[in-house]
């Protein structure tokens, strides 16, 4: 039964808008993305690409205003249609790790008992059982004195040992998904290793599948197995992350070369133009008008999900490698000095 | 934690002292001879100097305000005109008719302000903001003894299911011995029902009179705290990781909002003395609020002067509560 290939989460479709001042403003169109099992896929994109809803949908918590008008979220098999069949699944099957976990714990409770009333969620144990067992988590999670940062504050810890008591407390219950939002955005470098190489290892490990939101390529390029690009509100590519990041969608290439750039320590050729935003007018491709070999076609046809290679595009023009500027490829970030 | 606590504490007697001076003149300036109302419109001149004479309000204005600093500084609040005890003794044989009212109006105001208050914020829908505002509105806009007479009008005059609004007890019921005062506590701890609902009865209308207003701001600012920390990071992460929504709620929105609730409280507590004085004279409640009003109208100034001061330091030691309460409330206020 247990295929290690086939999709623990599916998004099909998946569009989203926001209430906004002049009606509903799309943030996600037709997202669709999979998670298979043993798997982490990142999901990529600017400030306003919809990276942060489409965690949020797949959640089942989407922000006041925002609706989900159409496409469907299948979780192992099962479609997930009502708040119920959401809520069944967090903190149990679904773990959760947030951006910023200083100021997502509780601030006035302590850490540990956030901990024992989500391991006590899972399974029915003693107060003490469950004590135990956040610490053991912890222990495994690489946390010195366990017992110390269980008594304590949010506040009174660093970012990232906030970080793996929100690790332990998305493993508790063994999930067999987990969602991290831009998990180690304000941890420095050397944590921000530590902190990804771990959540990799616990995820890969016992066959669980995790999807990675992130706005920093060379996360991709070092701890993901799949990537997804994410433009105005659409995956414009997905597929392997170092196809999607040689050859097809010109926006992935785009990012790739100023993410070399910046981590060569050079200038980078910034993509011309801006991002729309929510709510502008989009004919065609919403890349198009920034994009260097767009064309008629492109301004007047949103381009539909096509395969190129091992990915799927959204894009009239997949490029191929040889066709494209070298730019080099994103080094492991242990390579890299900052 | 030591060094500020005994910081705001030495603070205190500054405070009192420049409430008791405040009220030393102010009620010296009002219109009107203390000695005169008591002695009576036939009395004769000479009676009424013997009055003056008793009370020290012969000597010049700046001794008879030495005399009373030094009163309050070996805790003699002075002697009530009026009642001719100690006003302490008076405002001390009173507090706990008041204290009852308040903690009963408090009570009232809470039961009904933080749920109305977190369901209004936690509502998605702009009517629930705006039954919160209105709601708020309405209730500053009532005057507790307008409302006390409503009460009295319906409850008792109309469809006679209350008490008469007069004191703390049926007449010929006799209140326990107790040691807290409040008959509602004496009765319950020596364990009499009887008395336990007829002073419950005399007490419901009055604790509503001064409570129900007082709920206005408590929803009103509940409602705020909760709809901001629905917006916060760690409610996101807390409904996140699977915490169902009744817990959400009940231990993680109210333990949040408590430091917020706590120093509300304080503060309508205060607003809760001055209704006091109002609604004790409209239900006959024999408390230190009405203690007051009687002793204004005969300008007996160590009386009214003792009321002002106890109501000060009842204020003052609250909010010194408060505070404390709070830093072990949110632990980020905690210093280690």
């Amino acid at each position: 039964m247990m295929d290690s290939r086939s999709a623990l989460l599916e998004m099909r479709d998946v569009s989203v808008t926001v209430r906004g001042a002049g009606g509903e403003v799309p943030v996600l169109r037709e997202v669709a993305l999979e998670v298979r099992r043993g798997e982490l896929v990142g999901v990529v994109g600017e400030t306003g690409a919809g990276k942060s809803f489409t965690a949020r949908a797949v959640l089942g918590l989407l922000p006041h205003g925002a609706r989900r008008i159409s496409g469907s979220v299948v979780f192992d098999g099962t479609e997930l249609d009502t708040p119920r069949a959401y809520a069944n699944l967090r903190g149990t099957r679904m773990g959760f790790v947030p951006q910023n976990p200083r100021l997502s714990l509780d601030p006035v409770f302590t850490v540990g008992s956030q901990l024992v009333a989500v391991i006590r969620r899972g399974r029915r144990m003693s107060r003490t059982h469950a004590r135990k067992r956040g610490v053991a988590l912890l222990t495994g999670l690489g946390v010195h004195e366990p017992e110390r940062v269980m008594r304590s504050y949010a506040h009174q810890l660093s970012g990232g040992l906030c970080q793996r008591v929100c690790i332990a407390i998305a493993l508790a219950n063994d999930p067999e998904l987990v969602i991290a939002d831009e998990p180690t955005t304000g941890l420095d470098v050397t944590v921000q290793r530590q902190i990804l190489d771990l959540l990799r290892s616990q995820l890969v490990r016992d066959g669980r599948g995790g999807l990675l939101i992130t706005h920093d390529l060379g996360v991709i390029a070092t701890w993901c197995d799949r990537v997804a690009v994410m433009y105005a509100g659409r995956v414009v590519a997905i597929g392997p992350v170092a196809d999607v990041l040689r050859e097809g969608h010109p926006y992935a290439h785009g990012l790739k070369g100023i993410a070399v750039a910046l981590e060569q320590g050079v200038e980078p050729v910034a993509i011309p133009g801006t991002v729309p935003t929510p709510g502008d007018q989009i004919e065609g491709c919403a890349f198009a008008p920034r994009c260097a070999v767009a064309t008629d076609l492109c301004r007047a046809d949103d381009p539909a999900p096509r395969p190129y290679g091992d990915q799927l595009v959204r894009c009239h023009h997949p490029v191929a490698d040889a066709e494209l500027p070298a730019v080099g490829h994103p080094t492991r970030s242990e390579e890299v000095e900052v | 934690m030591v060094g500020y606590t005994a910081r705001r504490v030495a603070w205190v007697v500054p405070i009192l002292l420049g409430v008791a001076t405040l009220t030393f003149f102010v009620s010296r300036a009002m219109p009107g001879d203390p000695a005169k109302i008591f002695a009576g419109s036939q009395a004769t001149d000479t009676a009424i100097a013997a009055i003056r004479a008793q009370f020290g309000f012969d000597k010049p204005l700046g001794v008879q305000y030495l005399d009373y600093l030094a009163g309050l500084a070996r805790g003699d609040l002075g002697t009530s005109v009026r009642t001719g005890h100690g006003v302490l003794d008076d405002l001390m044989g009173r507090f706990p008719a008041t204290i009852e009212l308040i903690l009963a109006a408090l009570t009232v105001a809470l039961v009904i302000g933080v749920p109305l208050g977190v369901a209004a914020g936690a509502s998605a829908r702009r009517g629930a903001e705006r039954f919160a505002r209105g709601v708020s509105t309405l209730g500053v806009s009532i005057p507790e003894f307008w409302l006390g007479l409503l009460l009295i009008v319906v409850f008792y005059s109309s469809l006679d299911i209350a008490p008469a609004p007069v004191g703390r007890l049926d007449i010929g019921v006799l209140a326990p011995d107790g040691v807290t005062g409040l008959i509602t506590v004496d009765a319950l701890l020596a364990g009499d029902l009887e008395v336990l609902g007829n002073a419950a009865g005399h007490l419901l209308l009055p604790a509503l009179a001064l409570g129900l207003p007082a709920a206005a701001p408590i929803i009103r600012l509940s409602a705020e705290a909760t709809a901001s920390l629905l917006r916060s990071d760690h409610l996101f992460y807390t409904r996140a990781i699977g915490t169902p929504p009744h817990v959400v709620y009940l231990k993680h929105v109210l333990r949040n909002i408590a430091p917020i609730v706590t120093t509300m409280t304080a503060l309508i507590f205060g607003f809760l003395v001055g209704g006091a004085v109002v609604v004790e004279e409209v239900f006959a409640w024999p408390g230190v609020g009405l203690y007051a009003i009687d002793s204004l109208h005969y300008n007996d100034y160590a009386a009214v002067q003792g009321f002002v001061l106890l109501a000060a330091a009842v204020y003052i030691l609250l909010f010194l509560a408060v505070d404390l309460v709070n830093t072990y409330l949110d632990p980020r206020k905690r210093l280690t």
